[in-house]
């Protein structure tokens, strides 16, 4: 039996529900369609967890096979190994053990595990390869060779030189980027996170998406998960703290299109020779002496003028150089 | 803590096909009338759906429960949406969801008097299917059975494969959850309500 006001609600739900009619129902062709296209993307997935269950599982024995290598190591006093180093000034570096005491950085080693803090900026190379530009005013630690936790600020990664497939991540409170053969700057504040790519694609998630972000988009997402993209130029102003934060660069016996090839990545722009003639003379050129404190724009036309290969007017987004030289 | 929720992940990312074809079933037409009441363009609408389940196979590992199922989803589109329109550089339509709208549904709750030309407002229409479809399990399927397609409770006892006795409880359950989440909606209205 049914009380009383429990009739009087049912009859209103039932009039109310009778207003609003039957409720859309998407057309079959549609169906279809999405379904053939989630189905697809859900056995991938399924594939690749299974994979990744096989590589816990691998990854397992090589814990246990590391421990007991590790067992050995500290029984003959080993260090712990370094995972990186610094390329820039150690000035305004501060490095912990633990997160909470911290000492100027100078020789100390950036070992799995340990924190770094910036009050200036920062270029950090992993053993694999991988170059980290660090921004002031940042802290993180360095969890292990393939993740990095950003606490809070600004860090710029390029992978060009990493030479293994292994993703790199970048965590953060709110959620994680992990690359993808790419440049890429994180930022995390307050109250959101930011991925910008510069080049390659980045897979962003957090517990409430999961998102690639390709080269020339900005995703800032918030603690409550909103998110917002933007267009941002490879060649922006938001990069040039990570080109003027460079690791060192030496030109000495390097031929020229080795460095305008690292030029153009520096400063996020595309290489073009007017024609293969400029491109040979650029292969035959050899540079000499050092653009140390220059940046990588800033070093451009100090190399050429040393060399018979010139800029010319080009797209803001290329760099384009010609030869004096007539053949 | 949504646990039934966390289970059906698990579930799907078992490889379990029965289960993602059930999961599929259930959460596609919701997902459509999501993106039907932000969205007036039905290839765009099929892409934003698309794209949000095919976002969710991939982080279905992330989901944690802490929401529903429904409400996880519906964040994920809710977020392609938004961006889609940054990209078209345009704001996103303000869904409305204001007293106005809500007051109709409300009143009609409280009584008996007819507000036809209210409750056939498009955007009350589209809030209350809304309110159904973010209900929990079967519960929206079961009111929308009975009291749109009147079918009765042994019916939908047959089709959900329940007992008599267990398909008018779940009605019961559904009505309360109904009624619970129209009110959840505006409590200030609904205090309102029961003071007047």
């Amino acid at each position: 039996m049914t009380e009383p006001d429990d009739n009087l609600t049912e009859e209103a739900i039932s009039n109310l529900l009778q207003k609003v009619g039957p409720l859309e129902t998407p057309p079959e062709d549609m169906t279809s369609r999405v379904h053939a296209a989630v189905e697809q993307t859900w056995q991938r997935e399924v594939r690749e967890q299974k994979q990744r269950r096989w590589f816990q599982y691998a990854a397992g024995i090589a814990v246990v096979t590391a421990s007991i290598y590790l067992g050995l190591t500290i029984q003959t006093g080993e260090p712990n190994p370094p995972i990186a180093h610094l390329d820039s000034s150690s000035e305004g570096i501060f490095w912990s053990a633990d997160g909470s005491t911290w000492q100027p950085l100078e020789d100390k080693p950036m070992t799995a595990g340990s924190w770094l803090r910036t009050d200036n900026s920062a270029s950090v190379s992993f053993a694999h390869g991988l170059n980290a530009r660090i921004n002031t005013d940042t802290s993180l630690q360095l969890i292990n060779d393939s993740e990095v936790h950003l606490i809070e600020g600004t860090i710029y990664l390029d992978s060009y030189d990493k030479p293994t497939d292994l993703p790199f991540r970048v965590s953060t409170r709110f959620g994680t980027a992990t690359d993808i053969g790419t440049q890429f700057i994180v930022n995390s504040g307050g109250t959101a996170w930011s991925v910008q790519v510069r080049e390659g694609m980045v897979d962003v998630s957090n517990d409430q998406m999961n998102q690639e972000v390709h080269a020339g988009e900005k995703i800032t997402i918030t603690q409550t998960g909103d998110a917002a993209s933007t267009f941002v130029a490879p060649f922006d102003d938001s990069w040039r703290w990570a080109e003027a934060t460079r690791p060192a660069f030496s030109i000495e016996g390097r031929n020229l299109v080795s460095y305008l090839k690292w030029v153009a990545r520096e400063t996020g722009r595309d290489l073009r020779f007017a024609g293969p003639d400029t491109e040979r003379e650029a292969s035959e050129t050899l540079l000499h002496g050092s653009i140390d404190h220059l940046t990588a724009s800033e070093s451009l036309e100090y190399v050429l003028q040393s060399t018979d290969i010139r800029l010319i007017d080009g797209p803001e987004n290329v760099i384009m150089v010609k030869t004096q030289i007539s053949h | 803590m949504h646990n039934e929720d966390l289970a059906l992940a698990r579930q799907i990312l078992s490889g379990d096909e029965q289960v993602f074809n059930e999961f599929f079933e259930q959460y596609f037409p919701r997902l459509y009338r999501f993106g039907l009441s932000r969205l007036d363009d039905e290839s765009l609408i099929e892409d934003m759906v698309q794209n949000t389940m095919m976002k969710a196979m991939k982080s279905m590992k992330t989901y944690r429960g802490e929401a529903s199922m429904f409400t996880w989803l519906c964040q994920i589109c809710r977020n392609e949406i938004n961006m889609h329109y940054r990209k078209v550089s345009r704001a996103a339509p303000e869904v409305p969801a204001d007293d106005d709208l809500i007051r109709p549904i409300l009143e009609q709750l409280e009584s008996e008097e007819s507000l036809i030309s209210e409750v056939q407002a498009e955007q009350t229409r589209r809030l209350v299917i809304e309110v159904l479809d973010f209900l929990p399990r079967n519960y929206g399927t079961a009111l929308e059975w009975k009291y749109i397609w009147g079918l009765s409770v042994v019916e939908i006892a047959k089709r959900l494969e329940l007992t008599e006795l267990a398909a008018q409880s779940l009605l019961a359950r559904a009505r309360t959850a109904f009624r619970k989440a129209i009110d959840e909606i505006s409590p200030q209205l609904n205090q309102a309500g029961q003071t007047s």
